[in-house]
């Protein structure tokens, strides 16, 4: 545990728990708040999410974390992302941080392509001129069809809606990239393409942290790779050697690794 | 949150919030507040983004009618004549062009509070994508929801303005006080949206009760009886330190519309109004209604930036 912040040092997580405190509603209601009153009872279920993990990754470094359904790699990225506040322990990031988290940059679908590019780029903090100046790079880079670009994004494929997420997310110029499942809504060429802008991005000492239960894109983009289940860190090493473990505690066979999407 | 630890030593490009660039420390909290400075300076900064999600709002919501933007106005026009019909009857005789120039200034500012309190109180839940992707100061939300609502009022002004004309009112400088008592009234419903916003994530059945707790509040505060009527109504007269709308509403009522004098009895259910008086701005009014804004909006913006980390937990 580094007890000075080093430059080099991109995310720092000191010994992280995350519990949600959930209700059994799905819904949390008065009336419902009431009846349990009367009842006399408390019914707050504690999830425990992450549980005690540390570790440290330094600046130009492609993490990947697999894991499961469930395992807590989404709440983990959603932590260093600053949205969600950990339970327990510390949480150090050190840069400018972009999320392409399960529901794309918040893009809301009854705008344009274009005005999408413009909100999601006011959100992270960016002022309108410094947009415009990207704009047409992000509108190159997700390769649209012809005119899609000034159309609502509910005519948008998934496919469409995700290369524009991704588009927007890299080229915000974030120091740590946080990725979650996103690549999976793009086609084999689109995927080559992101690929080779995550690399360039690590080139420029810049960090990506990309969430996949697909161990496909971790073997192919990561440099270091991290397992989790049921909250815990399992394990931390290489690439190859993180998805050997997992494939051998899933009792998958190997060969089935490299052709399976989503083991 | 950057409270600082005996652990680490403070970089140089520690980061004041979460939402600045620099070291970011994420730590637990307990329902604190963060530092108020920085979290207001990039609130400030992000000013842009509220204005362009508040105008996705507007225009999803009238672009697919007949009327269009047109709804802004007609609205609140038809809610005035329906209130008109409905004092006619219950008082058993027409009512003049005074009196409804009095009505419609009530009510378009009246439902300027409530939408903005009614569309605070949902936009946490509704934005919830937004909230699950991005960090930002949350705050922005309640407020693009009272800028909202305050881009919706001004179009009606322009009504308002027509039937002050055609009311016999005369026209004075003192009009300029209602600068001042709108501001004051925009403070206190952004307090009132932010405090409601917050709640609602709790109990999300909030939005049920909302509006029939406004419709009370509409017929307790100056709006369809004039200051001097409440003041005369023994049990209304007591809620006037209670209200906020009495000082807030009253003050603006009474400078738009004036107040009618009669022979006898109190206008405007007097049989014959003599002449309607300007009313100036009521000092007392101005200031009380000042202080409930103020207390209003601290209360309301501080309890939600109090629990805005939670909201991502119980979304």
């Amino acid at each position: 545990m580094p007890s000075v912040f080093d430059d080099d040092l991109a995310i720092s997580c000191q010994n992280v728990s995350i519990t949600y405190r959930t209700t059994f509603e799905k819904i949390p209601t008065f009336k419902s708040a009431i009846v349990r009153l009367g009842r006399g009872e408390r019914i707050v279920r504690l999830v425990p999410a992450v549980k005690d993990l540390s570790f440290d990754l330094l600046h130009g470094n492609v993490l990947g974390i697999i894991g499961a359904n469930g395992a807590g790699k989404s709440t983990l990225l959603r932590a260093i992302a600053g949205i969600l506040p950990p339970t327990e322990g510390r949480i150090m990031v050190n840069g400018k941080v972009s999320t392409l988290l399960s529901l794309g940059v918040g893009f809301d679908r009854r705008l344009t392509g274009r005005q999408n590019i413009t909100l999601g780029g006011l959100a992270s903090g960016l002022s309108r001129p410094e947009i415009k100046e990207r704009a047409e790079k992000i509108i190159d880079f997700a390769e649209l069809p012809e005119g899609f670009i000034d159309m609502p994004m509910r005519t948008y494929s998934a496919g469409m809606g995700g290369r524009l997420a991704f588009s927007v997310a890299v080229h915000l110029e974030p120091d740590i990239l946080l990725i979650d499942e996103a690549l999976s809504a793009g086609d084999a060429k689109f995927k080559e393409k992101a690929a080779a802008k995550m690399a360039e991005l690590c080139g420029q000492a810049r960090t990506i942290v990309l969430v996949s239960h697909g161990l496909g894109a971790i073997l192919e983009m990561c440099n270091d790779a991290i397992w989790m289940d049921k909250g815990n860190l399992m394990m931390r090493g290489s690439p190859d050697d993180v998805a050997d473990a997992y494939t051998d505690f899933l009792g998958v066979s190997r060969t089935a690794r490299s052709t399976m999407e989503d083991v | 949150m950057t409270a600082p630890s005996s652990t680490a030593p403070v970089p140089a490009r520690r980061a004041e919030t979460e939402f600045s660039p620099g070291v970011h420390v994420y730590e637990p909290h307990r329902a604190g507040l963060p530092k108020l400075k920085p979290y207001f300076r990039e609130l400030w900064a992000r000013r842009h983004f509220a204005i362009t999600l508040a105008h996705t709002d507007m225009r999803a919501a009238h672009t697919a009618t007949f009327f269009g933007q047109m709804w802004l106005i007609i609205n609140p026009l038809l809610l005035a004549l329906v209130y008109l019909l409905l004092v006619d009857v219950i008082s058993g005789r027409p009512q003049g062009l005074w009196y409804f120039s009095h009505l419609l200034s009530g009510l378009f500012i009246f439902y300027f509070v409530s939408g903005g309190l009614i569309q605070g109180s949902n936009i946490v839940v509704q934005e919830g994508g937004l909230i699950m992707n991005q960090a930002f100061p949350r705050l922005l939300l309640p407020l693009t929801s009272v800028y909202v609502a305050v881009r919706r009022f001004l179009p009606t002004l322009s009504i308002l303005i027509v039937f002050h004309f055609l009311s016999g009112t005369s026209t004075t400088i003192d009009l300029v006080w209602l600068v001042p008592i709108f501001a004051e009234i925009v403070l206190f419903t952004a307090g009132l949206a932010s405090f409601f916003a917050a709640v609602q994530v709790y109990f999300r059945d909030m939005s049920q009760f909302l509006p029939y707790f406004t419709r009370i509040w509409l017929y307790v505060s100056p709006v369809i009886f004039t200051v001097a009527q409440i003041k005369h109504k023994a049990k209304l007269a007591q809620l006037e330190w209670m209200n906020p709308l009495m000082p807030l509403l009253g003050n603006w009522t009474q400078v738009f519309a004036g107040e009618p004098v009669c022979r006898t009895g109190v206008a405007p259910s007097c049989k014959t109004i003599d002449h309607i008086q300007t009313v100036g701005v009521d000092f007392n009014y101005l200031f009380v209604g000042l202080a409930w804004a103020v207390v209003v909006f601290t209360i309301g913006a501080l309890f939600y930036i109090s629990r805005e980390r939670d909201f991502a937990v119980r979304l």
